[in-house]
């Protein structure tokens, strides 16, 4: 109970009565649409104060410096770089890129874009959208094409979204469905960010280079949105099993404490570096060959960890 | 509440949690015309401005609030709304302005989808009932909710303006929750003694 004691009033007794959802729905009635300067103000604010403090890019900004970097490292490339596998894929770097064309032009159709038709596609729904098959037929066009044919399409397709993010048109919170999983508009960039991110290290690692350093506010970006989506997963993929509060822990630069799978106290924690958390993920490491610190219950861990089927591009 | 919209809205707080203001804005498309109007209510157009923001700041900083217990995220809004408005009078010894006007560069925005159709409704739904069952009570007994619901009227001031004694006046207010309570789906009465 809050407020004056002495002389309560309805709110100060709604909890104790258990009656806040009928006050809510009383509350409906009042409804009005707010002042249209009042979102942008109060977004504005929010950004200003990340929670837990540090520094924090939004999902635009984080598109865009994945482009950037991709861009760069693709116009380095020679002839011969161009011709080798990207593993984990079948397919080279020309091919990769060549999928990275289809996804773009794919994932401008989900944010409401008229784009080329990406074969593969099946109702529009963005449901059954199998993410490494689509667009076959055009990656195998691509790959008839001189590869930076293919860099600079991809290219144009990258900065089609990234000038339509920066849009009035832009709704970062709309909903959208890409490969049949559920996301913002927003947390729909961030998942590409984070699978240029991926393919950026798999390119590089294919032609021999070591692998960059990610800025902390990039890697907290991706980290913090894919964490929470564990539990998610979880029960995505164990529809049986049972979600419980964990702890996960994520060090270094752009790492963060994360309480995820509900409220309560956490039954196990896991500490783990943040890179190696990402790399995990995107399916780029095995969990064995993570050093995850273990507290509680390890099957518990392993489970989330484990769950990564939106993240693994 | 729908399992599917607990696990919406429970991933959406989550990501706020996280710092995901994406999920920040999609609360605000579905709730903010709802947090809005209870402080434009209260508080009138300038304090509904200063209430909203300071329901959605606090909702970015200390996410867990607004979905403790078993209570929807709407709940939680609206009654936190509630309470910030009364603060907000409180400190400003009531005199907010009734003004619901905004000068131009706050002029009302237009009505939008919201991100989940499907919570709306069921929201929507549930007030429709509850208003529905409001309108059967007895008019003394609905005029005494309102007063303390619409107005803010503490019961010792419901008591004094209804010429009753305070404890009469709190458990009519009382009974009458308890009949609308039976209305709301998935509910059942309050429990009231």
């Amino acid at each position: 109970m809050t407020g004056l004691r002495d002389d309560p009033g309805l709110d100060d007794v709604a909890e104790e009565w258990g009656v806040e959802s009928v006050l809510a729905a009383l509350d409906e009635q009042c409804a009005a649409a707010p002042p249209r300067r009042l979102r942008a103000a109060l977004l504005e604010r929010a950004q200003r104060r990340a929670p837990g403090g540090g520094d924090a890019i939004d999902a635009v900004d984080l598109y865009h410096r994945r482009i950037t970097v991709l861009r760069g490292l693709l116009e380095s490339l020679s002839p011969f770089d161009w011709e080798r596998r990207a593993e984990p894929s079948d397919w080279t770097v020309h091919g990769l890129v060549g999928h990275m064309l289809v996804i773009e032009r794919y994932t401008a159709s989900r944010l409401g874009l008229d784009t080329p038709p990406v074969d593969g596609v099946g109702n529009g729904s963005g449901a059954g959208d199998d993410h490494l098959t689509l667009g076959a037929d055009t990656i195998r066009r691509e790959l008839g094409r001189d590869p930076e044919v293919t860099a600079t399409a991809w290219a144009v397709a990258a900065r089609r979204v990234c000038d339509h993010v920066r849009s009035e048109a832009y709704r970062p919170g709309q909903p959208t469905v890409l490969h049949g999983w559920p996301f913002s508009q927003s947390s729909a960039l961030v998942a590409r960010a984070f699978e240029l991110w991926t393919h950026t290290d798999d390119i590089r690692s294919a032609i021999g280079r070591a692998l960059q350093r990610t800025p902390g506010v990039e890697l907290r970006a991706m980290s913090s949105f894919s964490v929470v989506g564990l539990p998610y997963l979880v029960q995505l993929q164990h529809p049986n099993a049972q979600v419980v509060p964990v702890r996960i822990v994520l060090t270094g630069d752009g790492g963060g404490t994360y309480d995820i799978g509900g409220p309560g106290s956490p039954v196990a924690t896991a500490a783990l570096d943040v890179v190696e958390y990402c790399r995990l993920v995107a399916g780029r490491i095995d969990l064995g060959s993570v050093s995850v610190m273990r507290e509680g219950d390890r099957s518990v861990i392993d489970l989330l960890l484990g769950a990564r089927g939106a993240f693994s591009m | 509440m729908p399992a599917s919209i607990r696990r919406w809205e429970s991933a959406l707080v989550d990501r706020v949690a996280a710092g995901d203001d994406s999920a920040l804005a999609t609360i605000y498309d579905q709730f903010g015309a709802l947090v809005y109007g209870i402080a434009l209510r209260a508080a009138g157009c300038d304090g509904a401005i200063a209430i909203t923001q300071d329901v959605f700041e606090l909702l970015w900083d200390h996410p867990e609030q607004f979905v403790a217990g078993q209570g929807s995220l709407r709940t939680g809004l609206a009654t936190v709304t509630r309470r910030q408005a009364r603060e907000f009078l409180r400190t400003r010894k009531g005199t907010a302005s009734t003004d619901t006007r905004h000068s131009d560069d706050w002029l009302d925005a237009p009505l939008v989808p919201v991100p989940d159709i499907d919570e709306a409704a069921i929201a929507l739904f549930a007030a429709e009932r509850v208003r529905g069952a409001l309108d059967q009570l007895p008019a003394h007994q609905r005029e005494s909710l309102e007063l303390v619901h619409l107005e803010g009227l503490t019961f010792r001031e419901l008591a004094i303006r209804t010429g009753t004694a305070e404890a009469s006046a709190t458990a009519l207010v009382r009974r009458g929750l308890d009949r609308l309570a039976r209305e709301l789906p998935d509910r059942g009465p309050v429990g009231l003694a």
